[in-house]
């Protein structure tokens, strides 16, 4: 190998330090990244036909459901006097908002194609970084809707010209206030999320709150009186909030109020200046520090091997103890736990009075533990591997499951039926129930087992948030899970059928047979699907692992 | 012969222009108490053959036998008979490393004295014994590595067939599990290891069997691969493929 020919160095001086290009320009910079978001989410969108397929149906709903909703805004000036304008525009402007804010958080790692730890290998200005995550924003499917949006909502204004043109102006800075506070909390996710244990804690309180959000609402409402009278206090709190401020200020500039808009001005400038500030902090840490926020667990230790210990030593047992650890640690299943109780809560709020809902939290309650294991496999991702190397037998890889499942499955809805009773003293219809709840929670445990060894779609990876929209996942999946559920739904109905003969002819004979027949069936079911989901498994494990591990 | 593969043969998406044959009717015999290492480039087929041959990936076509027994026709025997480290894939990370290696120990069907005890001779082996209530995920990559080691041996198998088992695996416990392989070879347990370290191979192994795209260049004992050479100077002749860098990439020099 000849040397290349070189030229003679000359002898280095102070002046001659190596010469290091300076890197990209900010402009450049915002160019890249946004190039970059445009490839990523075309790429995404267009990845398989079945992708593709899923992607037109949901863009026709979501245009459905923009239409529905901006016909709703457009129309709001006709109904409402000038106050109800601003209170609707406050109340939908402050809604948007949060949205975009917690948005992030509640999805674990939203969208981290443009996250900053993964640029702080290249040269990069970080305000060019920044520059490309706000114009990156835009690019997707969230920035044209939301700009649409905030047209549709600005129009809301027409009556009066001068609020009109306000809003016109205002609208950047709202969008811009929508992303700065998306980018800002996405950067605080990113940062808290590194320990996983603050991540996951952040995630079930969420969901807790999210499901709790329409029945305290709804709470509140009743409390304050008309819907009239509370949206118009709600948006007269809003109005000045760092989220509402800013969709309120048109009105004050149509009425003249100098000094109300500039105090609404402040609100949104400090809120803005606020959200930079921290954006700024947080962007810095993530670019000078990546490798320190690799995730960092509790220090607990697990004594001997826990849980293993305390079952019968086959396959199964092994493996139902291992199921129930995952129910525990894992916030893909325990999120299931936690909703149960919360489930509960609404049923009984929202049907406060008379037998509503409530009645039928046991059943619920079972069916939803039996739906929750229908994607086991999908969940064990590339774990199954140990499954498949070790050669265990089809149905002990089912049964473990199932009791891992029943162990929590069992008392929760045993508890549900006979609370549900109780708060509506209804305690007649209860062996009626029980047989339904037998069905909903056996038999769809039999029915899952046939489902997750032959149907499997993508679900969030292990160690993922459980709201992640995993890759791949699209309406079509939807669809199937759809059908799963409405298997299992059919699969109660020889219960339900004496339960309902129950509630007509008021005779408890028919409900004391509806649970004979679900005590019977139940097991049947349980047993049959556990038998065919593990011959299932035993044909096609291989397969199955293949199909699983390539979930990204 | 502890493992036979005949025409093993994998294509993936087989009948689709991105139909892509990864492992091409690959022969090869492994007899009993060898310590075999199969070396090849990244991406030569070595992780598909492997899976093939322990029941992970279903083969197009061809055999893989384990002392006899036919791995895809009586898979379950073939599987006690087996120990697996496999690549690129990762076990249930939320157990603690003791957790895992029981795990795998009871999946077998073994009682649980055994396992216990066991998976605590195994954990100081692989010096995890101060780690071994610690949930594996939040283990580094070779500590991961020793504890998948470990569940593979658990049941003390007769064959371990292990894949790319020293990756980031620090020199010291690199050391000590290549003696633990070798006393068990030398006991009369047969080993394959795959690995793309050359040197390493040369010095730990007592056969070898080199592969490219899918298909089986060389194999016997190492003398017999290498003959007079380095067996990466055997290696890099065998493949081929050898690029010039130095003269290509002239730009590369510090200014």
């Amino acid at each position: 190998m000849a040397a290349p020919p070189v030229k003679p160095e000359p002898v280095s001086t102070a002046r001659d330090i190596p010469r290091v290009s300076r890197g990209p320009s900010t402009a450049a910079t915002a160019r890249h990244l946004v190039s970059l978001k445009a490839r990523l989410t075309w790429a995404t969108l267009t990845r398989s036909p079945a992708v593709i397929v899923g992607v037109v149906l949901g863009a026709l709903w979501g245009l459905a459901m923009m239409l529905i909703f901006g016909f709703m805004l457009v129309s709001v000036p006709n109904i409402l006097p000038p106050e109800g304008v601003l209170a609707t525009a406050v109340v939908t402007g402050a809604a948007g908002t949060v949205l975009w804010w917690v948005f992030s958080i509640v999805s674990g790692r939203a969208d981290a194609t443009l996250h900053a730890s993964q640029f702080a290998l290249f040269p990069l200005p970080r305000t060019g970084i920044v520059l490309g995550q706000v114009l990156g924003a835009l690019v997707g499917i969230a920035g044209p809707v939301t700009a649409i949006g905030l047209v549709l909502h600005a129009t809301m204004w027409r009556e009066q010209p001068a609020a009109l043109i306000t809003a016109l102006l205002l609208m950047p800075v709202g969008g811009v206030l929508m992303i700065l506070g998306n980018r800002c909390f996405t950067a605080l996710a990113e940062r808290m999320a590194a320990k996983r244990r603050v991540g996951e804690a952040i995630t079930l309180l969420f969901l807790v709150m999210l499901m709790l959000a329409g029945p305290m609402i709804t709470a509140v409402m009743a409390g304050v009186g008309s819907l009239g009278e509370s949206l118009y206090s709600v948006a007269a709190v809003l109005a000045w909030t760092p989220v509402g401020a800013l969709w309120a200020i048109p009105a004050d500039i149509a009425a003249g109020s100098w000094v109300m808009a500039a105090a609404r001005i402040g609100v949104v400038v400090l809120t803005g200046a606020a959200l930079a500030a921290l954006w700024n902090r947080a962007l810095r840490t993530s670019l000078e520090q990546v490798t320190g926020s690799a995730a960092t667990g509790s220090a607990k230790q697990v004594h001997g091997a826990g849980l293993l210990d305390r079952v019968p030593a086959r396959p199964w047992g092994t493996i139902a103890a291992r199921s129930l650890i995952y129910w525990v640690k894992d916030p893909r299943y325990s999120g299931s736990l936690v909703v149960i109780p919360v489930m509960f809560l609404v049923f009984w709020i929202s049907s406060s009075g008379g037998m509503g809902m409530l009645l039928f939290a046991g059943p619920f309650v079972g069916f939803l533990m039996a739906y929750a294991i229908s994607a086991d496999v999908a969940y064990d991702h590339k774990g199954f591997a140990l499954h498949v190397l070790t050669g265990v037998r089809g149905w002990e890889d089912r049964l473990g499951r199932v009791i891992g499942m029943l162990l929590p499955g069992v008392p929760l809805t045993g508890l549900a039926l006979v609370l549900a009773c109780m708060f509506s003293d209804a305690w007649h219809l209860l062996p009626g129930l029980t047989g339904v709840g037998l069905l909903a929670l056996l038999g769809g445990a039999g029915i899952s087992s046939v489902i997750s060894a032959r149907y499997t779609f993508p679900v969030p990876l292990p160690g993922q948030s459980p709201f992640k929209t995993p890759q791949g996942f699209t309406v079509l999946n939807i669809l199937a899970q759809m059908a799963a559920v409405l298997v299992m739904a059919l699969f109660t109905v020889p219960a339900a059928v004496f339960l309902v003969v129950q509630m007509v002819t008021g005779n408890p004979m028919w409900g004391w047979l509806g649970l004979v027949v679900g005590a019977l069936v139940a097991p049947a079911v349980c047993a049959g699907g556990i038998w065919l989901g593990g011959k299932w498994v035993d044909a096609r494990a291989p397969e199955l692992l293949s199909t699983v591990s390539s979930y990204r | 012969m502890a493992v036979s593969l005949r025409g093993l043969t994998k294509v993936f998406s087989p009948g689709t222009e991105r139909s892509k044959v990864a492992v091409n009717r690959l022969n090869l015999e492994v007899p009993h108490g060898a310590f075999y290492g199969l070396v090849g480039r990244n991406g030569a087929g070595k992780t598909t053959a492997l899976s093939m041959l322990t029941g992970l990936l279903r083969p197009t076509e061809g055999v893989a036998m384990v002392s006899g027994i036919d791995v895809w026709a009586d898979s379950r025997r073939a599987k006690m008979a087996m120990g697996v480290l496999p690549d690129g894939m990762t076990f249930f990370e939320r157990l603690s490393g003791r957790q895992l290696v029981t795990y795998a120990g009871l999946l077998r069907g073994m009682d649980r004295a055994t396992v216990a005890q066991r998976t605590d001779d195994l954990l100081g082996a692989m010096d995890l014994s101060d780690d071994a209530g610690t949930p594996v995920q939040d283990y580094s990559a070779g500590m991961r590595k020793k504890v998948m080691l470990a569940a593979a041996l658990v049941h003390a198998p007769g064959l371990l067939v292990l894949d790319e088992p020293f990756e980031a695996v620090d020199p010291v416990s690199a050391a000590n599990i290549r003696e633990l392989l070798q006393g068990f070879a030398r006991a009369g347990g047969t080993v394959i290891v795959s690995s793309h370290v050359m040197d390493l191979v040369q010095r730990m192994c007592d056969h070898v069997a080199v592969v490219d795209n899918g298909r089986l260049l060389a194999a016997g004992t190492v003398d017999q691969v290498r003959r007079e050479k380095s067996l990466e100077d055997t290696f890099v002749d065998l493949v081929g493929g050898r690029t010039h860098v130095g003269e290509e990439l002239s730009w590369l020099r510090p200014r």
